[in-house]
């Protein structure tokens, strides 16, 4: 009696299992790769799916100063807000708005502009918080000589049509000139210019 | 289905044959000796093919001698032992053997028992019946088979004998230990001893010479007691012997009643000892019982169930492997689904119109936001202050106003340290008057005056301030009381209430 004699009669039925075995190992093999597959695609998925969470957080938690600026941006370049002081365009605005509107003469007095960051020249900044980016400011002074006080409050409201935030109202001092026959005014404005801040 | 078994009981007069199904005994049927019972059992067992054959073999030849051999473990002790079995000149046909017990003599021994059914025609017989294909699940002794029939009471002994008495036979068995080491068959022919009293004295010869072979074999000694025990019928050969063994014997008698309680099966069926069907069950049981038949004849039993062994791993690896792959297939289509849900929840988020903006332009977006609205929040326009001075000048004619000045904000670092927020920025107005008319009438229009620019609710404070032509911030000294006459020039200054942001678009 040996091994062989037990083998040779379990040797089909033997192959035939282990054939049928092998056939399924390799199936579960390859449905396993599958899986692994498609659980590194759902994984790589989740990841640019919670990138774009975030990303939409960032933008939510933005979204008041975006459609701000959306709506706004047409009318800021419009105005100049976001370039550099361009004093041609200040006087021919000037020459503009007195021609159309029939106002009394102005004679203005332009200092040079000064290129401010975040945290210089705060003293010419007018709001309580200071801004986190750069800006120019341009200071001005508006000298007229009228016959009613109001003209000084006319051309101020030209020059905010015009200039809008960007026209900063400083001080304004009426008096009688000599001889009581006219006012002189005089007004200190402040244009403020964001260039090269565009988003 | 339960399973189909025949079982053979052979005696040296006859064959009797049950044919159980499951536990369940069908029928006993016996056969004489003879070729024509032989066919008639083969073409019995074939229409069962998928029966089963045990033979339990009761017989006079039956040969049992113990082997002492060298304690030698593994590989090289089975050598001795089949060398040792070759030698044994009963070892050509159905045989076994069987190891009893270790012994501590010279040398460390090994003592086992070898077990033989010398009878050559049953022997071709059952290569026949393979050839049939007739499954032959074994062949056992009856006299290895009662050691699993014996009550447990019976197994303090260390001697014991036991005394099977049948039909005109008696076999006789020395137990050492529940474990056999002797067994022969007395036949007891009714024509030789007819009395009970030839019988008895027959047996008593048969034990004595038993006894001595016992004693020579170092087995027994005359100092313990023996167990005898009985089995079956025949109380009056019983009492003759017990009264001439009483002294050094422990005499039990094991009564059908006794073997029977035992087994499952009720009630015992005709034509079989008490004994008998106690062994049976231990076929039935399929208990650890020597095997006499050769390994070619076990072959195709140990083949078929190497068979069903293998059908079941394979079956049961091949369900585990689609248990497996269900499983995770489940788990993929999971997986899928969500992976599927993602990529529309992003492919949604993709087409869903965005503004032109880079995530990294946020920060800067967002503090030119807060500047141009700052911005916006902090303008202030002198119109209101205007308003409020031609409404206050109304109808007035002993007092013109000779100049005005508006501060908007942008406070001086004084009041940027020493003020709050609020009132600092806060609109001032200083009016530079002068008299026309009467004095009288002047000081009376000035309180009037001042009494009517208190009254006018934008205006928070009125300080009134010595004569000065300008107000450019040099130093100036005032006073608030209101009965003081006033100079040719007076100068007041008045604070704005502060306009709700809301309404200062």
């Amino acid at each position: 009696m040996t091994l062989g004699d037990y083998l040779r009669p379990l040797q089909g039925i033997f192959t035939l299992w282990l054939s049928v075995l092998i056939v399924m190992a390799l199936a579960l093999l390859m449905q396993l790769v599958h899986q692994s597959a498609t659980e590194q695609a759902f994984d790589q998925a989740q990841q640019a799916w919670h990138l774009r969470q975030q990303q939409a957080l960032y933008l939510a938690n933005h979204q008041s100063e975006i459609d701000f600026y959306f709506a706004s941006r047409a009318r800021w370049q419009a105005l100049g807000l976001l370039e550099a002081p361009h004093f041609d365009h200040w006087d021919a605005t000037l020459a503009a708005i007195q021609q159309q509107s029939s106002l009394p003469d102005v004679a203005y007095q332009m200092q040079p502009s000064k290129h401010c960051s975040a945290t210089t020249c705060l003293e010419s900044w007018p709001a309580e918080v200071p801004p986190a980016l750069n800006f120019t400011v341009t200071p001005i002074q508006l000298d007229w000589l009228l016959t009613h006080e109001s003209a000084v409050s006319d051309w101020l409201e030209q020059l905010k049509a015009r200039f809008g935030e960007r026209l900063f109202v400083r001080h304004c001092r009426w008096s009688l000139a000599s001889g009581k026959q006219a006012i002189a005014a005089q007004c200190d404005v402040d244009l403020f210019n964001f260039p090269g801040e565009h988003p | 289905m339960a399973r189909q078994l025949f079982i053979v009981l052979m005696s040296p007069s006859s064959w009797r044959v049950m044919h159980f199904d499951g536990a369940q005994c069908m029928t006993l049927r016996a056969f004489e000796r003879s070729e024509e019972a032989r066919s008639a059992l083969l073409a019995w067992w074939q229409r069962y093919p998928q029966a089963q054959v045990s033979f339990l073999s009761n017989h006079p030849d039956e040969q049992y001698h113990v082997e002492v051999l060298p304690d030698v473990s593994g590989f090289a002790g089975q050598q001795l032992l089949k060398r040792k079995l070759a030698a044994w000149p009963f070892s050509n046909g159905l045989h076994a053997a069987c190891k009893l017990d270790r012994v501590q003599a010279q040398r460390r021994e090994s003592r086992f028992l070898f077990t033989a059914l010398p009878e050559a025609r049953l022997f071709d017989w059952m290569h026949q019946l393979q050839a049939s294909s007739v499954r032959i699940q074994g062949v056992y002794t009856h006299a290895l088979a009662m050691l699993y029939c014996l009550p447990e009471a019976m197994q303090r002994y260390r001697h014991t004998l036991c005394l099977d008495f049948g039909q005109q036979q008696l076999r006789v068995s020395y137990l050492q230990h529940q474990r056999l080491f002797f067994s022969r068959m007395l036949p007891l022919p009714e024509d030789s001893f007819a009395t009970p009293a030839a019988c008895a004295a027959h047996v008593l010869q048969a034990l004595h010479q038993i006894r001595m072979t016992l004693f020579h074999q170092q087995w027994v000694d005359d100092q313990e007691d023996m167990q005898l025990v009985c089995f079956g019928q025949w109380p009056a050969v019983w009492q003759i012997l017990k009264q001439a063994l009483a002294e050094g014997y422990v005499w039990v008698s094991v009564s059908d009643e006794d073997l029977t309680q035992q087994s499952t099966i009720k009630p015992m069926p005709q034509g079989i000892t008490g004994l008998e069907w106690a062994t049976i069950q231990c076929v039935l049981k399929r208990k650890p019982l020597p095997n006499l038949a050769t390994d070619a004849m076990l072959l195709p039993e140990s083949i078929r169930r190497l068979k069903r062994t293998i059908h079941w791993t394979g079956a049961v690896m091949a369900s585990m492997m689609i248990i497996a792959a269900g499983l995770g297939w489940q788990i993929t289509q999971n997986t899928h689904r969500q992976l599927q849900s993602v990529k529309r929840q992003l492919a949604l988020w993709q087409s869903a119109p965005m503004y032109p903006i880079r995530p990294t332009a946020l920060p800067q977006l967002r503090a030119l936001t807060q500047a141009v609205r700052e911005l916006t929040v902090a303008a202030r326009w002198p119109d209101r202050a205007l308003t409020i001075m031609q409404h206050a000048m109304m109808g007035q004619y002993h007092w013109q106003v000779t100049a005005l000045e508006w501060q908007g904000s942008a406070p001086d670092a004084l009041d940027t340290l020493n003020m709050p927020r609020a009132s600092a920025s806060k609109e001032t107005l200083i009016v530079t008057w002068t008299a026309l008319g009467a004095s009288a009438q002047q000081a009376d229009a000035w309180q009037q005056l001042l009494a009517r620019l208190r009254a006018v609710p934008d205006i928070a404070q009125v300080e009134v301030l010595t004569s000065s032509v300008s107000a450019t911030g040099e130093l100036r000294a005032g006073s608030t009381s209101e009965m003081r006459l006033p100079s040719q020039q007076p100068v007041i200054k008045l604070y704005l209430r502060a306009v709700d942001p809301a309404g200062d678009e």
